[in-house]
């Protein structure tokens, strides 16, 4: 495994010395980024330390996962410098999200390379759910298959969002894309903007206020992304409410689900909200690129998403071990 | 290139908020004064006072009021009560040929700026960016927005002032930028890349403003700019008013100046900061489409030509 830090730094030992331990636990060795503990405004270090970092360990063949430590922000400043032939010719895991999808559509896109939109490196144990997903998708050769919700933890005082809110009925089929809202609205109008043609689209973000996600939801709707997608997942979205951003409240807001009843109610896609995805302590592993399937419903039990194809190989293409 | 023409006295100006509704009912009998003061005849949209979440009104009441306002040819100019958010949902169903058959001014900032970029993109006929009606809240710009709107003349330059220096601008890359003036909102600007409505930015002199966020936001958008490789195609960056954006009392980030320049200096690109443009009382107008020359080390943008026929 090699730990890098693309976009912002941890300055907490305790808490990299925890995830080490993980790693351990799990069997696997690892290799720390030589510039893991610099920093520059937000960001670990410099775009040039950071650049130095992610080639070095992509390059290293000892290196079988990049797992970036945390998101936070700096990653797509890095996109025009990034080597896209060497990830090519050293296919490898990375997963991460948040800020990490400014890595995982582009690399995924311009290289074919299937990419994980799961836990970064000091998230993955957080708890049952995330870490069987993690698993799933990134230590095994079988399809991840239909994806569940986390279980009941039989708190009688909890409180119960339903998990799935169908918010368009309907029966879709395509390769998995998607990640933080945030990052794919920057990524758009430049050579990494997501192409959405035929594919299961999964959408999440955090702390933002319900109007900027309808900017963002906007933007990618007249960009037509959403005419060409055969289904659409927006994630649980925590904090995504009135005065969630403690900076952008704008009088008069009104709520997610209504606004994205408002926005994608007559698409004739499915189109469902609430999944575990992203910035949520129960977080899927997703698979950027393989086949899945969505089909919603109203009724109670009407959401069954599929990811149908593994997303793992035993051995990497051309290895000759 | 479509200039409309100039105001004149008792010219009609219609009223709209097709983003978010006006804070209070006062804002509104304000703008009418105003307007009415400027010595124009205030037209106020049926449902500037509406109300749909965080917007004024439903898409359709507020598409029905703005279309109308661009459409109506007794209507000579239309000028954004409001910010906020809205303008985007409307961008795909405005009367583009219409307006381009009858060109008319259209003002404001903010959301607005969205409109703006927009029409512009779509009809080739110059927009202004100028405070909405709910920012007319001095003399000084009560009067250079008069003035700009009646003058057939080229507008008013703008001209970096610092509270104590004659002679400052701050200019990590000094050097001139001529051509088409884009001036956007940077959160606009950016919502619109990838969308039919997106500026064309090759060989412009790009004007930036923001209002109330952070460093590390205006940065994620200026990268979405550097790395869609249109800043190479820009010939000058003069970044404006950043109103209430810091870094929010994260004491370790760097500021917007230093974030932007670490790209900027490097491409060699004339860029300057604290150009009197964005969406306060103290901005100066900046007609969207004429050419103009940044001088990035005096901290001046002067225009070639006049906004208006």
């Amino acid at each position: 495994m090699a730990i890098i830090t693309p976009s912002s730094p941890s300055f907490e030992p305790g808490t990299l010395k925890y995830s080490l331990d993980w790693l351990r636990k799990l069997g696997l060795k690892y290799k720390l980024g030589r510039h893991t503990f610099e920093s520059y405004s937000s960001y670990a270090g410099s775009d040039a330390a950071r650049l130095e970092d992610f080639h070095t360990l992509w390059a290293d063949p000892d290196v079988t996962a990049v797992l970036p430590l945390r998101g936070g922000a700096g990653a797509p400043r890095l996109l025009p410098k990034i080597d896209f032939d060497l990830i090519a010719k050293h296919p490898k895991i990375l997963c991460g999200f948040s800020d990490i999808t400014g890595l995982l559509i582009p690399i995924h896109q311009l290289t074919g390379l299937v990419t994980f939109h799961g836990p970064t490196l000091g998230l993955m144990y957080e708890n049952a759910y995330t870490h069987s997903y993690y698993l799933k998708a990134l230590m095994s050769t079988s399809p991840i298959g239909l994806v569940g919700d986390p279980a009941d933890d039989g708190d009688a005082w909890g409180f119960d969002y339903p998990p799935r809110i169908v918010i368009c009925e309907g029966k879709g089929r395509g390769r998995l894309t998607g990640g933080c809202l945030t990052l794919i609205r920057g990524l758009m109008g430049t050579p990494y903007e997501i192409d959405c043609r035929d594919k299961i689209v999964f959408l999440e973000d955090v702390d933002e206020e319900p109007h900027t996600i309808d900017r963002m939801i906007s933007q990618l709707l007249l960009a037509g992304k959403f005419d060409q997608a055969q289904g659409i997942i927006i994630g649980d979205c925590n904090g995504c409410r009135p005065g969630g951003s403690k900076r952008n409240v704008l009088p008069l807001n009104y709520s997610l689900e209504t606004m994205l009843r408002d926005r994608l109610g007559h698409l004739n896609i499915p189109v469902v909200f609430g999944l575990k995805i992203g910035h949520t302590i129960d977080k899927l592993t997703l698979p950027l690129g393989v086949m899945a399937s969505l089909e919603t419903s109203a009724t109670a039990t009407g959401v069954k998403f599929k990811i149908e194809e593994a997303a793992c190989v035993d051995k990497a293409p051309g290895s000759k071990k | 290139m479509i200039k409309p023409r100039a105001l004149k006295s008792k010219d009609r100006v219609a009223i709209v908020a097709p983003s978010s509704r006006p804070a209070k009912p006062s804002v509104l009998a304000r703008a009418r004064r105003i307007v009415h003061d400027m010595g124009f005849e205030p037209v106020v949209g049926k449902n500037v006072l509406s109300t749909r979440g965080y917007m004024a009104g439903s898409d359709e009441q507020r598409l029905s009021d703005f279309a109308q306002a661009l459409s109506d040819p007794s209507i000579h100019a239309v000028w954004a009560l409001t910010g906020g958010f809205g303008a985007m949902h409307l961008l795909d169903k405005l009367p583009y040929e219409t307006f381009k058959a009858n060109p008319k001014i259209v003002l404001g900032c903010d959301d607005f700026s969205h409109v703006l970029l927009a029409l512009h993109q779509k009809t080739g006929v110059v927009t202004l960016n100028a405070p909405n009606l709910d920012r007319i809240e001095t003399r000084d710009i009560f009067e250079r927005v008069k003035k700009a709107l009646t003058t057939t003349d080229h507008l008013h330059e703008l001209v970096h002032r610092d509270n104590f220096l004659d002679d400052f601008a701050y200019a990590p890359v000094e050097g001139f930028g001529k051509g088409k003036i884009i001036a956007a909102n940077l959160t606009a600007l950016v919502s619109l890349f990838g969308t039919p409505f997106e500026p064309d930015l090759e060989g412009s002199v790009l004007l930036l403003e923001d209002r109330s966020e952070r460093n590390d936001i205006l940065d994620r958008w200026l990268t979405t700019l550097y790395i869609s490789g249109k800043l190479s195609h820009v010939t000058a960056v003069g970044f404006g008013q950043f109103e209430n954006c810091d870094s929010r009392g994260a004491f370790n980030m760097l500021s917007f100046e230093e974030l932007a320049a670490d790209r900027l200096c490097p491409m060699k690109l004339p860029c300057c900061f604290d150009l009197p443009f964005g969406q306060s009382p103290s901005t100066f107008v900046v007609p969207i489409g004429v050419t103009g020359v940044l001088d990035t080390a005096k901290g001046k943008l002067t225009f070639n030509e006049s906004a208006w026929g």
